[in-house]
């Protein structure tokens, strides 16, 4: 049943990441540090996508996460109602 | 029905029966303190976000002076979600070496280390030592000023060890100097030798945790009956994990892992150059002490404390006294709680 479920979720958000095409069009702005590259005076800088890009792509994988973990939370909270039941006792 | 069929196919070749069993049969004790059980498996879970992240920063990555700063910069820029890989592995390293220590000092706290558990205690350990060289040798791979001048001072400490002290330094360099033949051993040392040597280790110490299971604390009353290992601590702990997912992914993405300038011999060293959190307290004890003491060179004394120190703790299982009678050693803690005041104090004396 988990593995089904953690299946569902993961091939589920895969799918959304390959049909959307939303973030990779914004622009990488935001973070841009100048880097000279050693003796060789090749200008190298490295830049990280804009801060839009990155809320956009936390949210696409935090969103199938939490659903895991409040599933998580649900499934532990029903194991522990039984738990005095069937448990070994000290 | 083929998922029938696979189960029984296994359960005729494997011993499945007996495994489920087992877990059937694992008990986790419920007290004040259960919440840090999950530490363990916690730098388990960092550990193999390591190495999935390692692997994918391999592939582009180039062990030579010229192609490391540059390589690492065509992974930022280039590489899909590059930046991304780079910045979850450079954290999960972080919080895999914290989450170590709280579990250290969970086993310390709770004196779980006393037999039957010495081999458990002996194999973290040297799982402590094996993760603190992957940060050493991994901080050298990006190439950057930073990382090139803290392995300077990193690569020197050891040679005031008597007698092997310069052959190790010789070893750890390939040379007198930091170079080509450094990254070469770093990333070699930090891609192979440490990854096996670690993920032995770590089958050692699971098969440990898997045959004592967890131990009860001396003088915690218990908070009801136990938790069944099989579902409900694996659960527990996959809801851990989950948590410890979003907050490395919520870090990575949203303060992603900058770059420092190329590596320059030939340039003098950058102001406030450190060593990683986790070398502070070994780095600032270095910086205070001073030059000679009596007739002895000060780093000399600092590492023969740190070796006697280390061999100490390894042998802190047959130290206790007091384990026989199941009472906690006041003196043990007091002294364990004492150094790790010191290693707070001092470390955080080094960012103010």
């Amino acid at each position: 049943m988990y593995a089904k479920m953690i299946f569902t979720i993961f091939v589920g958000t895969s799918l959304l990441f390959s049909l959307d095409t939303g973030p990779n069009t914004v622009v990488c702005d935001l973070v841009v540090m100048q880097v000279q590259a050693g003796q060789n005076n090749i200008e190298t800088k490295i830049e990280f996508p804009s801060f839009e890009y990155r809320i956009n792509l936390l949210l696409y994988f935090v969103f199938p996460v939490l659903i895991l973990l409040i599933l998580l939370i649900l499934k532990i909270r029903q194991l522990d109602l039984h738990l005095d039941d069937d448990s070994r006792t000290n | 029905m083929i998922q029938k069929y696979f189960k029984n196919w296994c359960g005729e070749r494997l011993p499945l029966d007996t495994i489920r069993n087992h877990f059937k049969n694992k008990f986790v004790p419920r007290h004040r303190h259960t919440i840090w059980y999950y530490l363990g498996g916690l730098t388990v879970f960092f550990f193999v976000i390591q190495l999935l992240t390692g692997v994918l920063l391999m592939i582009y990555y180039k062990p030579t002076m010229e192609g490391a700063h540059q390589s690492v910069v065509y992974i930022i820029n280039e590489v899909p979600f590059g930046w991304l890989i780079r910045s979850i592995h450079s954290w999960a390293a972080n919080l895999m070496i914290a989450t170590l220590l709280l579990h250290l000092m969970r086993v310390f706290y709770l004196q779980a280390y006393r037999p039957p558990r010495e081999l458990m205690w002996m194999s973290g350990f040297i799982l402590l030592f094996l993760i603190l060289g992957f940060g050493f040798t991994g901080y050298l791979l990006p190439w950057d000023d930073i990382a090139f001048y803290a392995t300077q001072i990193g690569t020197e400490v050891p040679k005031s060890i008597p007698l092997v002290g310069p052959t190790l330094v010789a070893l750890l360099r390939g040379g007198e100097d930091i170079g080509e033949a450094t990254i070469t051993r770093m990333y070699t040392l930090h891609v192979f030798v440490l990854p096996i040597a670690t993920l032995l280790f770590v089958g050692i110490h699971l098969f440990l945790s898997q045959y004592y299971g967890a131990s009860k604390p001396i003088t915690t009353r218990p908070k009801g009956k136990d938790i069944p290992f099989y579902p409900n601590f694996v659960l527990r702990d996959l809801r851990t994990w989950c948590i410890a997912l979003i907050l490395l992914i919520g870090v990575a993405i949203l303060m992603p892992w900058g770059l420092g300038e190329e590596a320059d011999i030939l340039r003098p060293a950058p102001e406030g150059v450190k060593p990683e959190w986790y070398f502070i307290p070994m780095y600032q004890t270095l910086n205070i002490l001073p030059a000679r003491i009596l007739i002895f060179d000060g780093e000399t004394i600092l590492n023969s404390v740190l070796m006697i120190g280390g061999f100490v703790v390894f042998l802190l299982p047959f130290l206790d006294r007091k384990a026989k009678q199941r009472e906690r050693n006041k003196f043990i803690l007091t002294a364990g709680t004492l150094v790790i005041l010191y290693c707070i104090v001092i470390t955080v004396s080094a960012y103010i």
